[in-house]
């Protein structure tokens, strides 16, 4: 009798175990559920520089979280073609170099990530709230940031859109990009050591300014807060 | 705002500076963070925490990829490793994708280096590493009698004490790579005894002999299980 009642409870207790088992991966599933575009970022390695969800990136790299989507794509495809490079690094190569190292295979030199998903990882970080504002390691010169202003809404807005807020489409966000990025890309465009098709009409613009209107217009944006008064 | 244009100036005079410097570093040049490393008790426990950062490429078991992007770190000899990082983070070693993770800021100072290099060491290797086409094993081995034995071992273990690395069971891919960069001068902290040794290879000699290395096992006690799954991350 003692014996049945303790086979009952192991009986018992094996089918409650069985429950349990059976049902934890579906629950398990049902959490890991990733969007692809997410799972593609961690896993082909973007987060590594770029942060993460694509708004806490190292160094001078960009923050793509909330990037206009069609200005990623292009990007990507720019840097793995060799298209897109910059003025050279800390290492001697050319900006973007770094980010071609971690997409093409050494084996054949073929990129190890395909075009389709390319466009889903753009699309999730287009869908991704945008980086909030750091402040300034040293506080701006308020001059600075006004000139920055002035600048950009004579120059800058018509493609960019108010504030840097409102590109037009295929065109990035500038605000609130980190100020270092924003300072090397408009000397690079400036220089061409950043040639790409839409850099041609900027080109036009910034050959015209200096460096102090880089960095004035690198104060301003960096400081322009794109989850304000969305 | 004039403040800021200044550091950028001094940021790229100093990147002028090192690089107008590290031509002049070759194989081995020791000192600084690398002999400190090397004497420095390693705390694994610190180790897993800095291994994180490499982690994104390397993989939570340092398995690589088989395509070569990436190779197997686990089990690589400290040495080795500390002797790579320090090289990379000299620019004495050319890696525009890893710079970063190797700076200071990244993974921090020599302790960090001699905490993640041991943690390395210890991690088991990938059982199924990326092997070659397998045509011309003969050839590959012999090639590796003749040339290779004496610094890498009679199987690919590596001399820990001289920094010649353990090669057995790495990704082909990777390894056809950098013999390639090795022989043909880009690998610039290469040992020199080794691009003369092997000037003479033609790529269907370093496919052979890479084909071979890539599958010497290494010890069984120092292979993971296919599919095992680093406890300390997950």
């Amino acid at each position: 009798m003692k014996s049945s009642i303790l086979k009952t409870a192991n009986v018992l207790s094996s089918v409650f175990l069985t429950l349990a088992v059976l049902g934890a991966p579906a629950m398990a599933a049902e959490k890991k559920q990733k969007d692809p575009g997410k799972k593609l970022y961690m896993t082909k390695t973007c987060m590594a520089c770029h942060g993460k969800n694509g708004a806490k990136a190292m160094l001078d790299y960009p923050n793509l979280a909330g990037q206009d989507e069609k200005y990623l794509v292009n990007q990507i495809n720019y840097i793995i073609e060799g298209k897109r490079t910059g003025s050279p690094d800390a290492t001697g190569n050319p900006r973007s170099q770094g980010m071609r190292g971690a997409l093409i295979r050494a084996v054949d030199g073929q990129p190890s990530i395909s075009k389709d998903e390319i466009k889903q990882i753009a699309k999730w970080l287009a869908a991704q709230e945008p980086a909030g504002l750091k402040p300034p390691k040293e506080p701006l010169d308020p001059a600075s940031v006004e000139a920055g202003k002035a600048l950009f809404d004579k120059k800058c807005k018509s493609c960019h859109g108010k504030e840097g807020k409102k590109p037009l489409k295929g065109y990035p966000f500038v605000a609130g990009q980190k100020r270092a990025y924003i300072y090397t890309q408009m000397q690079d465009i400036k220089s061409k050591a950043r040639v790409t098709p839409k850099t041609a009409p900027m080109y036009a613009i910034v050959k015209k300014m200096s460096d102090d209107d880089f960095a004035n217009l690198a104060d301003y944006l960096s400081q322009v807060d794109r989850n304000a008064d969305k | 705002m004039s403040a800021y244009k200044t550091k950028t100036i001094l940021a790229a005079a100093f990147a002028a500076t090192v690089l107008a410097v590290s031509p002049a570093l070759a194989w081995n040049e020791g000192g600084g963070e690398q002999d400190e490393a090397l004497h420095l008790t390693p705390d694994l426990e610190n180790g897993i925490e800095v291994y994180e950062v490499c982690a994104a490429c390397h993989l939570y078991e340092g398995w690589g990829q088989t395509d070569g992007t990436f190779p197997q770190l686990a089990g690589q000899h400290k040495n080795v490793i500390i002797k790579q990082l320090a090289d990379i983070r000299a620019l004495n070693r050319d890696n525009p994708t890893m710079y970063p993770f190797a700076l200071p800021e990244s993974i921090g100072g020599a302790q960090s280096i001699a905490d993640v290099s041991a943690y390395i060491a210890k991690l088991p290797m990938n059982p199924e590493p990326g092997v070659g086409p397998g045509t011309d094993l003969a050839l590959g081995e012999q090639l590796y009698k003749d040339n290779c034995v004496r610094c890498h071992g009679d199987n690919g273990q590596g001399i820990p004490e001289k920094y010649y690395p353990r090669i057995q069971g790495q990704h082909y891919n990777y390894l056809i790579r950098q013999f390639e960069w090795i022989r043909d001068g880009k690998r610039r902290n290469a040992n020199p005894d080794m691009v003369k040794q092997i000037q003479g290879f033609s790529d269907k000699d370093m496919s052979a002999v890479m084909d071979f290395v890539s599958r010497q096992k290494p010890p069984a006690e120092d292979v993971g299980e296919p599919g095992w799954e680093n406890p300390d991350f997950n």
